[in-house]
Parts: structure tokens; C-alpha cells; sequence
């Protein structure tokens, strides 16, 4: 059965019978798009001021010992492995993002070299579930430092935001608070003062041996620990990591914070969380086209086969769908239902521009026999990284960098396994396959970068004429990386190479590593070496950002910096969407602050206007 | 509150094995099939195992023996040549890594898929066994197989057979791996990473 939804023409007769006769009506304070760690976040706070808040999400709630278990029975061990996704909430797929991304600007050909400066592949993950894309996330809480919100006045490059670190310190406090973030004065962070409600969760034996190494040939400090969201002590009713070594795609007993701690939180307090809802347009009042009106959605809760009608009225109407489907509701919400054709809060027309992600170099290797580094113990992610180019007035000329160890190595979850299938198609048996298993496995070495990428008009996202099960379009991308990202991708590659060869830490084929040479440089770049050594360079990976950036001046920008939209007042776009630059840090926690600052301004601003309405 | 089954069967049956032989074992603790129709050669599949796979199974390995024994059977290829490779190993006198080797040599086929489903705890099937109650039972989760050197079956053949997947935490490979364990299992106490495993 077809779930397609005839959008194109929506004055049909089917369409105003549809609206007329609706499945299902709320009539609400706020309600929010999204029940990801923003949309959580700030239902729990405005529930608490005695607000009435509603959540719609497009895909279905998640029952964690049903995911553990699809994750355990799943061959593949993707991050996407224990999740079920909805027909009617598609994604972009673990192994092929571009299952949904439409990219044309990228080679027909699958053998065609890599031109990042024309387009490289977006391989930006997210999930539609309540819970968002936090059940799969790597559980750093970083805060973004004080020159990521003023690049252009302090380095010449990319944009000031419409806010300073100090502005946003006070939430990320906060949110460090109400998330449970592990942390100490040695970790990765803008200030070694910031205080933690919880201890620092110690690198891995893996960190603190290629530390010491990269440290004892002088190739940089040594690694650092990374302030986590996940639990050092018991605190807030969850458990104390245990180092399941899954975390990366799910914390089996929830130390790890997701979303879903907050979603729980704000049910207590009266919000309603709305499952397997896919909003697909927005409405704007007949009479006051600043105002939104109402959103209309498809509830496959009330029939996963049709998907009926369902209406949402609200004072204040919260987009928090992640930086690509909010962009793409607002596109697709154009020339509709006093809607203007530009798109809904367009008329700078800077929705679904400025997409940003990280930049990721990908080296894998196997260190020496004796240098046995044993990955696979602890949270996967990584728990340490090294620190000297996160910030600093290099800035000015090449990227942000965050080189950080991860712990999961190979492969998450099958890493192990996939050495055992090697040494039998080797012919290995009995102890000596045994012995080969854990040799191998204990000296697996992934080095990763992430590369910060600056807010540009042309890396965007639009409509595709190609189509989604519901039949609405799915999501275009245009994306490239600029020289001065790239400068920071040689960088990051030219220092993998640095420690690799001081370590003597050879290829994944135990050959030795490329040389450190141009040519290598543009061989690794073209995609050469991706093969046979996955050595690579890629995009997007856990950042995915802007798209509805925040600003001071309504022709540049979409939202204020209370993540108001400048063209109608009573709608909010808030989370990674907002941002103007994205550092190299993980970027959940920027986004939560945002939300909470958000919610704050909501309560004032809501309360104000009730007491003026009924004075 | 979460109620997730992480202990198997055969991490529960291990207590028992510690002091029971296998014979001894109570019949309800075994599965029905085992416990329907006892196989004589299951003592000698699980000692052979531990020769191939270099890591000693003891009687709390008999369910997961009897399922893997039970699914490679479902290839008949496998099953002709294995009568032979039992044979062989009945009649060696010493276990050790040559007589083991020696098998490999001369059953290439039946040992690869042995040390494959106890390191890998995945079987190789064909298409039509979706359709079997004993895979539906043992292995529901079936992927399509990548093609592979390991065994001299056309490509036509390959194309045709599905990989599934018995019991992930069981696989050998995470008794070899001895400073790790399965993951989303607990690894220990807190901040165990930061050290060297005791193993190293």
C-alpha cells in the first residue's frame, strides 16, 4: 500500500476533505517538531513554567531492550543496527547516505576520484525516532570555545554569531547539570575552571599509549580526556558506565545520557509525547500571515497503512527536527496555506544554506607487536583526544582540528570478529588462529580527525524532484569543502602520518604507511588509498549544521539569537540549525544550551503576552 | 526497569558443567531437540571443535554444539564430508596442532565451516533455508552472503546463500579475545579501560 501524499495539489477536493474531517486535532500551548535532545530539553522546561506542551516526532518510540537486541542479532553492527526505522520516517542508511540525500553533483561514477572542492559525499546521520539521533551519539559534551562565536572579528573567516560565550555559559552550566556531564580540569574544554557536576571518566589504556607516544617524539601534548555525558558516579537514577563498549550505537543501561532521560522527564510534568507523526506542512493565519496557524501531519499511529490527517494548534510552534528536516519542512511548506513561495521564515532566503559538518580524516593501522594497544574496552567513542588545534590564530589561515583515538577501533562490535573471519580464510586453526585473533585485534589503531568547516551560501540544502514514500521530495545537498578546510585536512593527515610512522604503526595490509608527500596528499584526497588501507578523507559523519543560521539583521539571517524566527514571531527554529560555525567539538551540548536559552525566552515572552491579552 | 537477557543458556549450563559430565546434565535444562533425540556424536563434535578451534569446550558448549551441528547439516555437502572428517579424527591418537592442521589439509571444507560457526557464530545457508523451522528457530536474522575465496563453490552458488548468525555473545572469537568481551556487555568496573587488561 502506498503511503503517497498528494502534496502538489492541496486545494483538491480530497485534500479540504482531509482537513475538514481530521484524524486527530490538538490544540495546545506549544508544540514542538522534534523529540531529539532539543526538543526534550525544552519541553521539560517549559512544561516545569506550566506550560502545555506537545511533541510530535515522525518516527516511534524506541524500546532499548528490543534495539539491544536487534543490535546483538544484526550482522552488520551499524549505527543504525538496533534501531527500527519507520517506512514513513526514512533516513539516510548507514552504508549509503545517499539512499536519501539526492547529491547530482557528484560523479555518476563510483570509481570516479574524489574532488572535494567541486562535491564530496554528505554523509550526515541522523535518525527520526523519539530520542532522536542522541540514542546513537557519542555521548561528548563539549562546549564550543569563546572565538567559535566571533571567527570573522577575531580571524577574518566565516561569521560572528549574534552571541558571545558568555552569553551562552550560564546554559551550558545548566545543561552539564541536567544531562550529567563527567569531567575534570584536564579535559578538552575552554576553560580547565569549568566545574563538572561529575568526576572525569579516565582515557583508555589505547589514549594514553599513543599519547605517550605522540608526546615522547615530540609530535604535540600528550592526549586529554574529553568531558562525557555519561555517568562516572551514580547519578540521576542511571547507573555508572561500566564500559559496555556499545555506547556507539547504544548505552545498554543508560549511563550514557540520550534523549530520552528528558523525554521522560517532561512526561511527568504534563507534556505529551506524540509518536510517528510526520508533519509535512506548516499554515499560516488567513489573517495575520506573521503568525503561524497550525501544522498538518500524517498519524501513522493511528493507521500505519493510510496515515490520516492530523492538525496541530498551538500559540508557539517549536521546529527542533534536526538541521536537514527542519530546513526541508520549511522549504516544503512554500506557496501553500498563506505560506509565502520563498518558504516559511525565508525571506532572507538563507533556509537550507550554510550547511556545515565536519571534515573527517580516517586513518586505520596496526601498531608494532610490542606495542599491544587493546581497543575495544570502555566507552568506543573515544575517551581522550589531543587538544592543540581546537583553538588558536592558526584559525586565521586553516581549520579547527579534533585528532582523537577511537576506541571501537576497526569496527565496533565486529572489529574482533572480522579479524577471526581474516585468519580463517588464511588458513589459521586451531591455537595459532586463536593466538592471531587476539594479537591482531589488541594492536587495531583508528586515528581520526575531525575538520572544522565554515558557513557557506552554496553548501546547501533544497528540494529534490525525487521523492520519499509519502511522496514528498526528498532532501537535495550541495556540498564542498573550501581550501581552507582542506589546509586543515592536510594538517591533520600530514600529523596521522607523523605519529603513525614515529610508532611504527603500519597499514591495515601491515605494510608500511604512505610517505608524507604532495602526491600522497592528493592520492589520499582522490580517494586512492581507501581500498586497500582505509586511509580516507569524508564528510558529515555526527555533525550536522546549519541550515536556518541565527543572526542580528532579517535579511541575513533566519532566527534571532533567541532562535525566534525574524518573520513570524511565533515560531521557534532552534537546535544545530541555528549554528554559524561549528568548531571542531561535538556539537549536541551548543545545541541544548541554545534550546534552554530558548525556552527561557519563550516563558517571558509567553506569560508577557498572556497578561496582556487578558488585561 | 530493564529486564535484558545477556546470560545465555550456555553461560548458565556452564555452572552446572563445572561439575556434571554431560550425561549428567538434567534433561530439562537441555534444549528440546537435544533433549528429544540425544546424538551420539555430539561428544566427539565438541571435542573436535576444541581442536580446531584451539580453545577447550566443555559440556556447557553441548546446546550451542548441538544448533551449530543441526544447521551446518542443512548443507549437504557439508554433511557428506563431515561423516569423513569424524572419521578421520576418531582414528588420531595425539590432539594436537599438526593432527589438527592435518584434518584441515584433508577436509578443507567441513573444518573451515566448523571454526566459522564457533569463531563467528555464523552459519552458511542457502535461500530455500529461510523457509526451515530449525533456522527460523536458531538463526532468524539472515544477510546476504559476500562472495569469498573460502571454498571452491561457483558464483552462481554464492549468490544463492545467506549468512546467519546463531548467538553473537557465544562467538568463539571472544574467548580468544580475552582483554575484551562482546559488546553491549557490562566490561567491568568503572574506568577498567584506563589500564592494561590483566591478560596483557
Amino acid at each position: 500500500m502506498s503511503l503517497s501524499l498528494n502534496t502538489q495539489d492541496s486545494s483538491s477536493k480530497k485534500a479540504t476533505s482531509d482537513l475538514a474531517n481530521p484524524n486527530e486535532i490538538i490544540d495546545t500551548d506549544i508544540v514542538i517538531v522534534g523529540a531529539g535532545v532539543v526538543g526534550s530539553i525544552m519541553a521539560w522546561k517549559l512544561s516545569q513554567a506550566g506550560l502545555n506542551v506537545v511533541i510530535l516526532d515522525a518516527g516511534a518510540e524506541v524500546n532499548k531492550v528490543d534495539a539491544i537486541n536487534r543490535y546483538k542479532n544484526d550482522l552488520t553492527k551499524e549505527a543504525n543496527s538496533p534501531y527500527k526505522m519507520m517506512p514513513w520516517a526514512p533516513v539516510p542508511d548507514d552504508d549509503d547516505p545517499l539512499s536519501y540525500y539526492v547529491q547530482p553533483k557528484l560523479p555518476k561514477s563510483p570509481n570516479a576520484p574524489q574532488e572535494p572542492k567541486k562535491q564530496i559525499a554528505f554523509e550526515g546521520f541522523f535518525m527520526r525516532l523519539v530520542g532522536g539521533t542522541s540514542w546513537h551519539w557519542t555521548g561528548h559534551a563539549e562546549r564550543l570555545f569563546p572565538n567559535d562565536f566571533k571567527m570573522k572579528s577575531t580571524y577574518g573567516v566565516g561569521k560572528d554569531w549574534p552571541i558571545s560565550y558568555q552569553d551562552i555559559e550560564p546554559y551550558y552550566h545548566q545543561i552539564e547539570d541536567a544531562w550529567g556531564v563527567a569531567g575534570g580540569p584536564d579535559c578538552i574544554a575552554p576553560s580547565p575552571l569549568i566545574q563538572y557536576p561529575m568526576p572525569e571518566v579516565p582515557r583508555s589504556y589505547l589514549d594514553r599509549m599513543i599519547g605517550e607516544g605522540v608526546k615522547e617524539h615530540n609530535l604535540g601534548p600528550d592526549s586529554q580526556p574529553l568531558p562525557h555525558c555519561r555517568n562516572s558516579v551514580p547519578r540521576d537514577g542511571r547507573p555508572q558506565c561500566c564500559g559496555n563498549a556499545s555506547c556507539l550505537p547504544i548505552c545498554p543501561i543508560g549511563a550514557k545520557y540520550d534523549a530520552s532521560v528528558h523525554i521522560n522527564k517532561a512526561k511527568k510534568l504534563g507534556t505529551r509525547i506524540l509518536a510517528n507523526r510526520v508533519v509535512y506542512q506548516v499554515a499560516m493565519d488567513e489573517k495575520d500571515p506573521s503568525k503561524v496557524k497550525e501544522l498538518y501531519y500524517r498519524n501513522f499511529d493511528a493507521d500505519p497503512k493510510t496515515g490520516p490527517l492530523g492538525i496541530a494548534r498551538a500559540k508557539i510552534f517549536i521546529l527542533a527536527a534536526h538541521a536537514v528536516e527542519t530546513a526541508r519542512l520549511m522549504l516544503l511548506s512554500a506557496g501553500k496555506f498563506n505560506v509565502p513561495n520563498a518558504g516559511l521564515s525565508n525571506s532572507s532566503d538563507q533556509v537550507g544554506r550554510n550547511l556545515m559538518g565536519f571534515a573527517n580524516i580516517n586513518t586505520l593501522g596496526y601498531a608494532p607487536d610490542e606495542m599491544k594497544v587493546y581497543p575495544y574496552r570502555g566507552p568506543v567513542s573515544a575517551t581522550g583526544a589531543f587538544g592543540q588545534w581546537r583553538d588558536g590564530d592558526f584559525r586565521s589561515e586553516s581549520a579547527s582540528i579534533a585528532p582523537f583515538i577511537v576506541n571501537a577501533a576497526f569496527k565496533g562490535g565486529i572489529g574482533p570478529i572480522q579479524e577471526a573471519e581474516k585468519g580463517i580464510e588464511k588458513g589459521l586453526i586451531g591455537k595459532a588462529l586463536r593466538d592471531y585473533v587476539e594479537n591482531k585485534t589488541a594492536r587495531q589503531i583508528n586515528l581520526h580527525s575531525t575538520v572544522e568547516i565554515l558557513p557557506s551560501a552554496t553548501n546547501r540544502v533544497t528540494l529534490s524532484d525525487q521523492l520519499d514514500p509519502l511522496g514528498l521530495p526528498r532532501p537535495e545537498v550541495n556540498f564542498q569543502l573550501d581550501d581552507y578546510t582542506l589546509r586543515g585536512c592536510r594538517k591533520a593527515w600530514d600529523w596521522h602520518l607523523d605519529v603513525f610512522h614515529a610508532l611504527n604503526i603500519s597499514t591495515i595490509t601491515e605494510e608500511k604507511m604512505p610517505a608524507k608527500s604532495d602526491e600522497n596528499w592528493h592520492k589520499f584526497v582522490a580517494g586512492e588509498f581507501k581500498q586497500n588501507y582505509q586511509l580516507s578523507l569524508s564528510s558529515g559523519d555526527a555533525v550536522i549544521a546549519g541550515t536556518a543560521c541565527m543572526g542580528d539583521d532579517p535579511k541575513t539571517a533566519v532566527v534571532n539569537s533567541y532562535c525566534q524566527s525574524f518573520d513570524h514571531d511565533n515560531l521557534y527554529i532552534v537546535g544545530t540549525a541555528n549554528y554559524l560555525s561549528v568548531g571542531s567539538a561535538s556539537p549536541s551540548l551548543t545545541a541544548a544550551a541554545l534550546g534552554l536559552r530558548s525556552a527561557e525566552n519563550i516563558i517571558d515572552t509567553f506569560f508577557e503576552a498572556e497578561t496582556r491579552k487578558y488585561a | 526497569m530493564l529486564k535484558i537477557n545477556t546470560l545465555s543458556r550456555r553461560s548458565l549450563l556452564k555452572g552446572f558443567a563445572l561439575t556434571a559430565s554431560a550425561t549428567s546434565l538434567p534433561l530439562s535444562l537441555m534444549s528440546p531437540a537435544l533433549a528429544a533425540e540425544p546424538q551420539p556424536d555430539l561428544d566427539s563434535f565438541l571435542s573436535l571443535s576444541s581442536l580446531l578451534t584451539g580453545i577447550k569446550l566443555d559440556p556447557s558448549y553441548l546446546e550451542l554444539g548441538q544448533n551449530i551441528l543441526l544447521l551446518l547439516r542443512l548443507n549437504y555437502q557439508f554433511s557428506l564430508q563431515y561423516d569423513s572428517l569424524i572419521l578421520s579424527f576418531k582414528n588420531i591418537s595425539v590432539q594436537d596442532q599438526n593432527q589438527a592442521q592435518q584434518l584441515a589439509q584433508q577436509h578443507p571444507y567441513p573444518v573451515q565451516s566448523i571454526i566459522k560457526a564457533w569463531y563467528l557464530s555464523q552459519v552458511s545457508l542457502t535461500e530455500q533455508d529461510r523457509n526451515n523451522p530449525i533456522v527460523q528457530k536458531l538463526c532468524p536474522n539472515l544477510r546476504k552472503s559476500t562472495p569469498s575465496s573460502i571454498n571452491s563453490m561457483d558464483m552462481n552458488e554464492q549468490q544463492s546463500r545467506v549468512i546467519g548468525q546463531l548467538d553473537y555473545d557465544e562467538a568463539l572469537t571472544w574467548q580468544a579475545c580475552r582483554f575484551t568481551k562482546p559488546a553491549a556487555t557490562c566490561g567491568g568496573p568503572f574506568g577498567y579501560w584506563a589500564d592494561a587488561p590483566q591478560t596483557a
